[in-house]
């Protein structure tokens, strides 16, 4: 709201949110969430001026007359980055500031203190400074300190964005067990773009688009509005997914949130051996026995195959031989890796955080150097060669957006990389429209990158490195401020970058991507390589998945579940289906065909 | 990474528990004490003590070295050159021209060295068993306004943070070829884009951080209170008196009788 940019955050929004609920609210980026969150806190208007139409009233109090500080004891906000939630003081007193602040008695401070500490499962990390502690500890603290002020709403704005999936789980944990402990005495506001978390957890959902509310409803009316979803730029949870898909060959009406009821709705069908009566939608025919309706290669998959036995003679476009690496002063970041990056694979590095993921991609430019070991990059050895210059073969595409964006237009912006490498004229221009064109941001090429919201600046930031035509493209969690659309956008892009025969390598924790785009996967896990393979047999390991310390995607989670009614592993929503539909039209009896599976 | 930059060890040692404003106040006065003297013997004896009560606080060995390492190059200078440049005193060592080398200017030289290690050592003994909220708040109990312990309490905490920042922000653009020249006015020149990225950044995080103060209630007109207020236990009142008892004799001594202020 505040800046050179006039915007309308949020338009004609009414919304009331009754004592007790939780409600979840999410919607593409720019579609206002933060600010809703900002505006229950009163922080909008009072901190970050703007112009404020209609009223806001918390628990009674009108946010444009009451106080911040005042607010705060009946509103607790908690943000996106545990950075920005904490003031930096040890654990115990991070969680005393605020109602120290309020000037609420010692004694009752520290009772509040012990329980806030308590339900968030902080007690025994109570003297730590706050900054040794984990993401999603940093998290639960940031929860802990605004429950400390006792509030009667809880705000969180994307609490686990920036966390792993291990983190995530903490943090929902903890937002559990709160729910338990206080039931109707604490509202809690929940905006994430994770609509899976979403759909587990909320009693009602908001879809907010551009300002306004899109959808409302409970979450099974909401999420099995799939098409709707799609269109506003929403990623769907998979199961809803699912649902939506056998609903469309099947003609049922089912409606999935979690596995358990997955199970117990299909579980009749398949116990039975398929369907009453024939399907009402018209199947079209697709031969059983060919491997391919089930495999479903993708092209890239293929392509990547190809490209991999081509080469094989040649040497490989990244070599990392037995590297070694440790921060001064710290235990093994990487430990003896050994990885090879073929010409036309996109391959994703996936992993715990902390487990060396970020060390290891920036090896791949040269901006860190093995202490023993090498690294080649196209024959040439990081440790005698420039980053500067290696960054010809490999650009890299930082986590944050801000690290990277500087000048006044998002031409400017992606003109930075190419005129390095010294292209100039004609030339420069055409690669610049043409990564404008490709990322879809032809028409913000005079805005400054700096003032667009964070999905926009995360795209400029990708487009700013591709536009520098590297031979392998790095993308350090690419997806994090990302809505469904840009996601999308993206993943094509980075698919025909790969046929191309250029190589991608994903750094992610959003393992659905890494199951619908990926060729090859390397889990690395307390810097090593625990596995390394094609993507369907590593995603498809949960045992190894466990190991390795990720939570295994749900799909092939689902599929496995229902192995015994004879339902092959699958990986990707689409696979899933198919198979389910093709395993009841087997044994329905039906000689003809089985039905169109494949809906995406 | 993020921790190297603080002296502080948690820990919960009797010098830990101490009231921080104790703690303040002795080392301040052996800090004095420390600066008045000159004697190479009560130097190192001051030396030698503050490393007694560094283990005996269980202090980290690894920072200890870490600060002798940190204080190396400059306590090795003072004693090389201090010599070249001190040519009073007995006996002559070299005469070489211009050039006079004294056992005294020696000494001297290792006196000054001790007394810098003695100082901060004295200081190591206050800010490395004090984490930083005891510490501001200490100050705040000693006439500092809130406000101010508060922004460095948080100033503390952002000089890692930013220096990480600006770390990845350089390696963002290095990424994206940029050439960063070994040294001199060219180097400034091609770090400008990083400067500007980080101070953008910068902006964008303490925004957020403001909003976070305001919704934790900071500025809410009502008096602070404290979930553990100093409060001055009786072993603080004893070592506070046995401390001053000590060194306002030694002060005392110093001042009035010369101890320690001539090197021998």
């Amino acid at each position: 709201m505040a800046g050179a940019a006039p915007v309308t955050a949020l338009e004609e929004v009414t919304l009331e949110v009754a004592a007790g609920e939780v409600l979840g609210v999410t919607g593409s980026t720019g579609s206002g969430k933060s600010a809703l969150c900002l505006a229950i806190a009163g922080l909008i208007p009072q901190e970050t001026g703007g112009i404020i139409g209609g009223r806001v009233i918390v628990a009674g109090w009108d946010t444009r007359v009451t106080p911040v500080p005042q607010l705060a004891t009946r509103v607790g906000l908690v943000f996106q980055d545990p950075e920005s939630n904490l003031v930096g003081l040890s654990v115990e007193d991070e969680v005393a500031f605020g109602p120290e602040n309020l000037g609420v008695p010692p004694p009752e401070i520290a009772r509040r203190v012990d329980w806030a500490l308590q339900v968030t499962g902080l007690a025994r990390e109570r003297r730590r400074p706050s900054a040794f502690l984990s993401g999603g500890q940093k998290q639960r603290l940031a929860i802990a300190a605004v429950l400390a002020m006792r509030p009667q709403i809880l705000v969180l704005d994307e609490p686990t964005a920036q966390l792993d999936p291990v983190g995530k789980d903490e943090v929902m944990a903890a937002i559990d067990r709160l729910r338990q402990e206080l039931g109707r005495q604490l509202t809690i506001v929940l905006v994430e773009s994770d609509t899976e978390l979403l759909s587990r957890f909320a009693e009602r959902i908001v879809v907010l688009h551009t300002g306004r509310i899109a959808l409302e409803g409970v979450p099974r009316a909401v999420f099995s509005r799939v098409e709707e979803l799609t269109a506003l730029g929403i990623r769907v949870p998979p199961l809803a997914a699912l649902a939506a898909q056998l609903n469309h060959a099947l003609g049922t009406r089912f409606s999935f949130l979690t596995t358990s009821e997955v199970k117990s709705a299909l579980r009749p069908l398949l116990d039975r051996g398929g369907l009453a009566g024939p399907s009402t939608r018209s199947p079209v025919g697709r031969d059983v026995t060919h491997p391919r309706a089930l495999a479903r290669p993708g092209p890239y998959r293929a392509s990547a195959g190809a490209f991999t036995s081509k080469h094989r003679e040649s040497s490989p476009l990244l070599a990392l031989e037995t590297v070694c690496y440790h921060y001064d002063g710290h235990p093994p970041a990487l430990e003896g890796v050994s990885l090879q990056i073929e010409a036309g694979e996109l391959l994703a590095l996936v992993g715990p955080n902390g487990s060396g993921k970020t060390t290891l991609a920036k090896h791949c430019n040269g901006l860190l150097r093995p202490r023993s070991g090498q690294v080649l990059v196209a024959g040439q050895d990081t440790r005698a060669t420039p980053v500067a210059k290696l960054a010809r073969t490999v650009a890299y595409a930082f986590q944050n957006p801000d690290h990277q964006l500087f000048l006044p237009s998002v031409w400017e912006e992606l003109a930075y990389g190419p005129r390095n490498l010294g292209l100039r004229g004609q030339a420069l221009q055409a690669r610049v429209e043409d990564a404008l064109a490709r990322f879809g941001l032809a028409d913000l090429r005079h805005r400054h990158p700096t003032l667009l919201g964070r999905g926009l600046r995360q795209l400029v930031a990708i487009a700013a490195v591709y536009a520098m035509a590297p031979r392998l493209l790095i993308l350090d969690e690419p997806s994090g401020g990302l809505d469904g659309h840009a996601v999308s956008r993206l993943m094509t892009i980075l698919e025909e970058f790969a046929t191309d025969g250029r190589s991608v390598l994903l750094i992610t924790h959003h393992l659905d991507l890494v199951a619908a785009h990926a060729s090859r996967v390397v889990l690395i896990h307390e810097g090593q390589i625990l596995a390394e393979g094609p993507t369907r047999d590593i995603l498809m390991d949960e045992t190894l998945l466990k190991q390795g310390g990720i939570r295994a995607p749900t799909i092939p989670r689902v599929a496995r579940e229902l192995a015994r009614y004879g339902i092959p592993p699958a990986l990707t929503v689409s696979e899933l289906a198919e198979a389910i539909t093709a395993r009841l039209a087997a044994s329905s009896g039906h000689s003809d065909p089985l039905p169109e599976g494949d809906l995406t | 990474m993020n921790a190297r930059y603080d002296l502080y060890a948690p820990g919960d040692s009797w010098l830990h528990r101490l009231d921080p404003r104790v703690k303040l106040i002795l080392s301040a006065l052996a800090a004095l004490l420390v600066l008045l003297w000159s004697s190479l013997l009560l130097l190192l004896i001051a030396l030698i003590l503050s490393h007694v009560l560094l283990a005996l606080a269980r202090y980290p060995h690894r920072l200890v070295s870490g600060v002798w390492r940190t204080l190396a190059p400059l306590l090795i200078l003072i004693v090389l050159l201090w010599p070249l440049f001190d040519r009073r005193g007995e006996p002559v060592i070299l005469a070489l021209g211009p050039l006079t080398l004294t056992g005294e200017a020696f000494l001297r030289g290792l006196a000054t060295a001790s007394r810098i290690a003695a100082l901060s050592f004295t200081l190591l003994l206050w800010l490395g068993t004090t984490d930083q909220r005891a510490l501001v708040r200490s100050l705040v109990r000693l006439g500092v306004p809130v406000s101010l312990g508060m922004a460095l309490t948080i100033g503390l905490r952002f000089i890692p943070i930013f220096a990480s920042m600006f770390q990845t922000v350089s390696e963002a653009f290095q990424a994206r070829g940029l050439d960063l020249p070994p040294g001199g006015l060219r180097r400034i020149r091609a770090m400008l884009p990083i400067l500007v990225a980080a101070l953008v950044t910068a902006l964008r995080m303490s925004e957020q951080l403001g909003w976070t103060l305001a919704a934790r209630g900071v500025g809410a007109p009502v008096r602070r209170t404290t979930l553990h207020d100093l409060r001055m236990q009786l072993v603080d009142w004893l070592v506070l008196a046995t401390g001053l008892a000590i060194a306002l004799s030694l002060l005392w001594l110093t001042l009035a009788e010369g101890l320690g202020r001539t090197l021998r």
